[in-house]
């Protein structure tokens, strides 16, 4: 069975130029366009990585990634916050909320979104 | 390889030179490379290229055409990578005022934030790579 990711962005044409990258290497991949939906399906069907947009309707990615760090059953499961929101203050405030890499949405964010699903092990 | 006190610099060695905003990309990437190849996890990979980003945007926000140097660095038993860049527009402050205005800007992204003295003043960043920092691949 492939990985699952679930996909939180709230902007429909990013989400699908991510989704696109994601499914070319093999993983399955289920998509939420905010905070609230993202904790409910990670809860209710926990996925192998969640790959995160910070700038989300009603509930921030930062508060997303806190909120699945604090509850068991979502503690575990990696978080790639994937962003334009690239400055020093918002990357250590994302990787404080227990990111475990976070990544500017630039013209190398493919490549280094694959890298660190290799070094996760969602990638064999 | 260059020495400073004990410290040794070791690979990978890599330069940046910025000039212009896509500078900060490549610069962010580079970043990302050297640390990935020093064992660096993705956390702390994240922190270093944000920390040469922000390095690269100053450089371009003073119209400054600078290059950042990159590479490894030892200290004994301990290895970390060093961020390094010449900053002519520092000439005229005090490097207290550098040094506060440095880490105002990068926080706490990296263990070490310096100003050597010139001429030209320096900054130097380091990030030591302890047991939390490392990379663990499977297999």
């Amino acid at each position: 069975m492939a990985p699952t990711v679930l996909l939180v962005e709230d902007s429909k044409t990013q989400a699908k130029q991510i989704k696109d990258v994601l499914e070319s290497v093999g993983l399955e991949v289920r998509i939420v366009g905010d905070g609230p939906d993202a904790i409910r399906e990670a809860l209710e069907n926990p996925p192998d990585l969640i790959v995160l947009d910070i700038q989300l309707p009603s509930m921030d990615g930062y508060q997303v990634c806190r909120r699945l760090k604090r509850a068991e059953e979502t503690q575990n499961i990696p978080v790639i916050m994937l962003t334009d929101k690239a400055g020093t203050k918002e990357t250590m405030i994302g990787l404080k909320a227990g990111a475990d890499d976070y990544i500017p949405k630039d013209i190398f964010a493919a490549e280094h979104l694959m890298e660190t699903l290799k070094e996760l092990g969602v990638l064999g | 390889m260059a020495t400073e006190g004990s410290r040794v610099a070791i690979p990978p060695i890599m330069v940046i030179r910025v000039e212009d905003t896509m500078d900060v990309m490549i610069a962010r990437n580079t970043a990302r490379r050297a640390a990935s190849l020093l064992g660096f996890s993705s956390v702390s990979r994240a922190q270093i290229a944000t920390a040469v980003a922000a390095l690269a945007d100053i450089i371009l926000n003073v119209e400054a055409r600078q290059t950042i140097h990159l590479h490894g660095i030892r200290d004994g038993v301990d290895m970390g990578i060093q961020v390094s860049c010449e900053a002519p527009w520092l000439a005229s402050a005090s490097p207290d005022n550098a040094l506060i205005a440095l880490r105002s800007k990068l926080g706490d992204i990296m263990d070490e934030i310096d100003v050597e003295p010139g001429p030209p003043p320096r900054i130097v960043m380091i990030l030591w790579l302890d047991a939390g920092r490392t990379t663990q691949l499977d297999g």
